[in-house]
């Protein structure tokens, strides 16, 4: 018998599904290629012979999943520690030096994980490879550093609840429906508890994460394939495995809704969200739901846009959106209202469409609708070196194949109307549910006026 | 902790593996050479330019239309027109309803968008490969058999007012539209893109179907698709949908524009902490040769040591003329000395050696930044037809590439910027007038100059007498409402009342009251059916609580200046600011208010912004308030007052209609105004939350 490593065999699938997806005989960009290093880091390489530029990421098991009672905000200060210089990089060098060759670094924090990412000119790979080698082997740190990132953080948070029309709303759903697990607690801490970390924690919480042996590094773009992981080789291999102590998680809870809550807002709006929890990102609902929230609340056909007074002629905004996550998942609906609009009603309104979703199944024109956007969106997001990391990543992330993406595209195709009437059957239910109001906290001002 | 942090920094370090990697070795790693498509054009019989890029890496296709139907093809009065137009293509057909319209294209998971620039407008749509048919069929339709419906045009003309008003609160964006005005103020590129909020509202659907007429014709329009495609098919496609399309494009003057002389513009937008620098030096057009070595120019003084700090350069071109532009931003009463750092800096780079490797740095970056954004789809096409349009032809990709990489340090360019530039000014005002009068004369800017004279009369700094009568108006306005020295001595005041906000079809009836204390103490709370909460003030704290204080919480920043407004709003109040003698009270004309002739004088507040009092040319009673200022002229906010009744020698509103942008929002009818009861002080402190986190829902 024949034995296709699972590498080789994964790769095969995700080159099958893209062709048959694309309906194009062929493509320029090789099926990426994932090995695992002695170490146990995965490494995924996805050359892209029309890139433009080339984008270097890794994945760190690194998020609020991760963190134990008490240890809420120690995901988002370790977040920063790794910008605080590594072994032979000083404190802000790393940014200067992608910046100076013509790149981008950013972060992207998630409650199930931390993608650490550079996006160069080609030219600079090497480099940032490098620099990538260097922060895995070691970081710097000190804790009037972590001092200074605990205030940053203070001020993100409080930057984010007065930038972001009902955030605080978001982070109040979370609460309510993870209680208990570490999804209830914000990606950038909860601010009493980050007050509370002590700086040798929080270096101790970053080692047992920050390491090869948890990670995922992806590449993307224009690159020499062979070269590259020969060099990726050369500098990630001979790191000691670290990184698999992050531990297991918290369990999700039994729902008990439906909850709510009311509460002060920083925006002259008036905001509803409403969430359901729901399975999490394996589970094999999880594209019915995605297609679910499209046809409530996403574009003009959404059942919201003709079902809410006013949502058509923008007075107001109604979106709805998941979160897919390992251990449990949010569908959740937002509504943006002026400050004397009727709550009860718009409550209502809102709650009526989902119930009608869970009683009769979608007509065939709002599944088709809701099928293409989904996969116009995902495909437009994949064009750039970043985008196709961030796909690639997150699949080999999450669910340990790097496949899951195209293959993800294959079975929101396949989604049926009843696949959809029977996820929000279970899923937007009561006991499920919970919804936060956000009061304006101009709304007294501005009738004075 | 000094121990403790000395010590630290070796705890933290996580490093494990003791391989010691230097980041500085010699590289490795060689990139693949880099590749940018070219496409497949074909010219159909009505004139339209195709260009098919096949790019099979995802099943997906961009469509990217370019007509030259931009700003400055618009006529002298028509600011907003061309932007009206394309903004109304995406409204309907025909033979679609503006909402079968947005259904069709939501059944193929499409977008459409459009933008319009001085020189052309663009939609631009994408979609999966396999609907590439459905697509340019609907994108034609959008294109060929536009609605013009009257209640869409409402709807769009709202929200591009909306827009453009945005804009011009955010000076940086603003500034940066009026380079063009002061740059070339005779051309048609003084025009904003965007529309001003007069020529917007100005704007009529004939004009608007006659500017389709004559400037969204095939003859010199370019359809460029890009994606997996097959460019037979593509171009089929493209022909049987867009081969309907007639007519051909009346053209507009396209002249080089006659550039400024060097002068001092100011675009005054009222007082201001901050001043936007502009240097502007006329510069080629897109299709001039030389404009890859300007390119080269603005990015060795944006990217190199030659500027001060946060001095931004850039060179921009356009079809009849190029701008090469400095930026800066800085405290108004620096904007005269800045202004001198930047012309010295910049005479001191034109002598910069053609030996400097400063150049080499600015080609390669040049080139990075160009390549950067074309594995998009969006940016690779609308990169293609600017350089198409600038004559450059179907390899415009990988030319215009190669011609940055090759671009040379051009003398002409560097002789140029010896001379003295166009020096653009936003902000400030009045104050900085004098300061920059040292640079040469100093000549408004002014916005919406074929527009609204209510606007610019707003902003013109007043007259002394303007000043003179304004002083006389409110003289006998503080006189009929009890008097300055009776204003003065008001220690406290409290209102009461129901509250009526005015929703589509209904009003919901609510209660308030508002405690205000001297100096800056406020408590104002609301009561409604689904709704109750208290805000306050005291001095700098701010705070908010809600349902019986059971959440309580410091206001930011934002909410506590919104309360100083506030508490400042009330009629007594304004009153007072505007009696003290420091105080700049400003005669801005006279109007009709409710069949009674008004006269108009504003002046500034101290919590920031100004309001505007509409004052009884009979009785002198104020009759309203303006307030909400845009930095257009435009008053957004009116609060019209009756029902006068004597309160503690005050004579004081009972009955306050409070408008915005003509429609009514809310109603006051107060039950009592009580003035210097001697309210207890406490009151206006933070209470303590009651703090329960939420409630189970009642079943």
């Amino acid at each position: 018998m024949i034995v296709i490593p699972r590498v080789a065999r994964a790769a095969a699938l995700a080159l099958v599904a893209l062709l048959v997806l694309a309906g194009v005989s062929s493509s320029d960009a090789p099926p990426p290629r994932v090995v695992m290093l002695r170490n146990g880091l995965r490494v995924l390489l996805a050359p892209d012979s029309l890139a433009t530029t080339a984008d270097v990421a890794v994945w760190y098991p690194c998020g609020t999943r991760w963190e134990r009672p008490g240890e809420s905000g120690a995901a988002a200060l370790s977040e920063r520690l790794l910008l605080r210089g590594s072994e032979h990089v000083p404190d802000g060098e790393h940014v200067r030096r992608v910046r100076d060759a013509g790149g981008v670094v950013g972060t992207n924090p998630t409650p199930d994980g931390l993608c650490v990412y550079e996006t160069v000119p080609p030219e600079a790979l090497e480099l940032v490879l490098r620099l990538e080698a260097d922060r895995m082997a070691g970081l710097r740190g000190s804790a009037a550093a972590i001092e200074q990132d605990r205030g940053r953080l203070r001020e993100q948070h409080a930057r984010v609840l007065t930038t972001v029309p009902a955030v605080e709303g978001l982070e109040r759903l979370h609460a309510l429906l993870f209680p208990g697990h570490p999804y209830g607690s914000p990606v950038l801490g909860n601010p009493a508890n980050v007050d509370r970390l002590k700086p040798v924690d929080v270096a101790a919480w970053a080692r047992a994460r920050l390491g090869p042996s948890g990670a995922v590094l992806t590449v993307t773009g224009r690159f020499d394939a062979p070269a590259t992981l020969a060099l990726v080789r050369r500098l990630f291999e001979p790191l000691a495995r670290r990184g698999e102590g992050a531990g297991v998680a918290a369990r999700v809870t039994e729902p008990r809704g439906p909850v709510r809550a009311e509460i002060a807002g920083h925006w002259p709006v008036r905001a509803l969200l409403m969430g359901w929890r729901a399975p999490g990102a394996a589970d094999a609902s999880a594209t019915a739901l995605e297609v679910l929230t499209q046809i409530l609340g996403v574009g003009p056909g959404s059942r919201l846009r003709g079902s809410l007074p006013g949502a058509a002629a923008g007075q107001l905004v109604a979106q709805g959106n998941i979160e897919l996550r390992r251990d449990a998942s949010l569908v959740w609906v937002t509504v943006l209202a002026p400050a004397d609009a009727d709550t009860a009603a718009l409550e209502r309104d809102v709650l009526d469409a989902a119930a009608r979703l869970a009683q009769e199944p979608p007509s065939p024109e709002e599944l088709t609708r809701a099928r293409k956007q989904l996969e116009v969106t995902s495909r437009f997001a994949q064009q750039t070196s970043r985008g196709r990391a961030q796909a690639l990543g997150e699949a080999l992330w999450l669910t340990g194949d790097a496949t899951a993406s195209a293959s993800r595209l294959g079975a929101i195709a396949r989604v049926s109307a009843e696949d959809v009437r029977a996820a929000a059957q279970r899923v937007l239910a009561d006991a499920n549910r919970a919804t936060v109001w956000v009061a304006p906290a101009a709304d007294a001002s501005g009738v004075g006026r | 902790m000094s121990l403790l942090r000395r010590i630290l920094p070796l705890a933290l370090v996580l490093a494990s593996s003791g391989a010691a990697l230097a980041v500085d070795t010699a590289p490795m790693l060689q990139p693949p050479p880099l590749v940018l498509p070219a496409p497949v054009v074909r010219t159909l019989p009505n004139g339209l330019r195709v260009a098919v890029f096949t790019i099979p890496r995802m099943p997906i296709v961009q469509v990217q239309l370019r007509v030259p139907a931009g700003a400055s093809f618009e006529d002298s009065n028509g600011s907003g027109v061309a932007s009206l137009t394309a903004q109304m293509l995406l409204r309907g057909t025909t033979s679609r309803t503006a909402r079968q319209f947005e259904a069709d294209l939501g059944a193929i998971g499409g977008t459409l968008v459009a933008n319009v620039s001085r020189d052309d407008a663009q939609l631009g749509a994408g979609f999966l490969a396999a609907d590439l048919d459905a697509g340019l069929e609907t994108l034609s339709d959008a294109v060929v058999n536009p609605r013009f419906d009257e209640d869409d045009l409402e709807d769009v003309r709202r929200t591009l007012v909306r827009q453009s008003l945005q804009l011009r609160t955010d000076a940086r964006a603003l500034t940066d539209d009026m380079v063009w005005a002061a740059a070339f103020p005779t051309h048609a590129y003084s025009r904003q893109p965007f529309g001003s909020p007069p020529g917007l509202a100005r704007a009529k659907r004939e004009e608007l179907r006659a500017f389709h007429r004559d400037h969204w014709r095939p003859d010199r329009a370019v359809l460029a698709i890009a994606g997996a495609v097959d460019p037979d098919e593509a171009f089929r496609s493209a022909g049987e949908w867009f081969g309907r399309w007639s007519g051909n494009d009346a053209g507009a003057p396209s002249a080089p524009p006659i550039p400024s002389r060097p002068a001092v513009r100011l675009l005054d937008r009222g007082p201001s902490r901050r001043a936007e620098i502009r240097l502007l030096w006329p510069a080629p057009a897109a299709s001039a040769p030389e404009a890859a070595s300007w390119r080269l120019v603005a990015r060795a003084l944006d990217g190199g040591q030659t500027l001060p700090a946060g001095a931004r350069a850039s060179y921009t071109a356009l079809r009849d003329a190029g701008l090469l532009s400095i930026s800066i931003s800085v405290p108004a009463e620096s904007a005269a000395s800045a202004v001198g750092q930047l012309r010295a800096a910049v005479r001191t780079f034109a002598a910069t050696p053609a030996s400097s490797p400063l150049w080499a740095g600015a080609r390669r970056s040049l080139q990075r930044e160009f390549a950067y954004p074309l594995e998009s789809l969006g940016p690779l096409l609308s990169q293609w037809l600017t350089l198409d349009a600038a004559g450059h032809g179907a390899d415009g990709l990988m030319g215009e590439w190669r011609r940055l990489g090759d671009a040379t340090e051009p003398p002409a360019a560097l002789a140029a910027l010896a001379a003295e530039p166009v020096v653009l000014v936003g902000g400030g005002g009045e104050p900085l007038t004098r300061p920059l009068a040292s640079l040469g004369a100093v000549t408004p800017l002014v916005l919406d100059a074929a527009g609204s004279t209510a606007a610019s009369r707003s902003f013109a700094p007043a007259s002394v007498a303007e000043r003179k009568r304004g002083r006389n108006v409110l003289k006998s306005a503080l006189a009929a409402h009890g008097g300055a020295a009776r204003l003065n001595r008001m220690r406290d005041l409290t209102m009461e009342g129901r509250v009526f906000m005015i929703v589509p079809g209904s009003e919901i009836a609510g209660s308030m009251r508002q405690v205000r204390q001297t100096p800056y103490r406020l408590l104002f709370s609301s009561r409604f059916p689904q709704f109750e909460a208290r805000q306050g003030l005291h001095g700098d704290d701010a705070w908010m609580s809600t349902h019986n204080d059971s959440d309580v919480v410091a206001s930011d920043e934002r909410t506590r200046a919104e309360l100083r407004t506030l508490y400042e709003s009330e009629l007594a109040h304004l009153l007072r600011i505007a009696a003290d003698t420091n105080t700049v009270v400003a005669s801005r004309g006279s109007e009709k208010i409710a069949d009674r002739q008004a006269d108009f004088v504003d002046f500034p507040l101290p919590s920031g912004g100004a309001v505007r009092l509409a004052i009884d040319a009979q009785t002198h009673r104020v009759l309203a308030v303006d307030s909400d200022q845009s930095p257009d002229g435009i008053w957004h906010q009116r609060r019209v007052f009756s029902d006068f009744r004597t309160v503690g020698g005050l004579l004081l509103p009972f009955i306050e209609e409070r408008y915005v942008d003509g429609t009514r929002v809310t109603t006051w009818r107060l039950t009592s105004i009580v003035v210097d009861s001697g309210v207890d002080e406490e009151q206006f402190l933070m209470p303590q939350s009651k703090m329960p986190a939420f409630t189970r829902e009642k079943p």
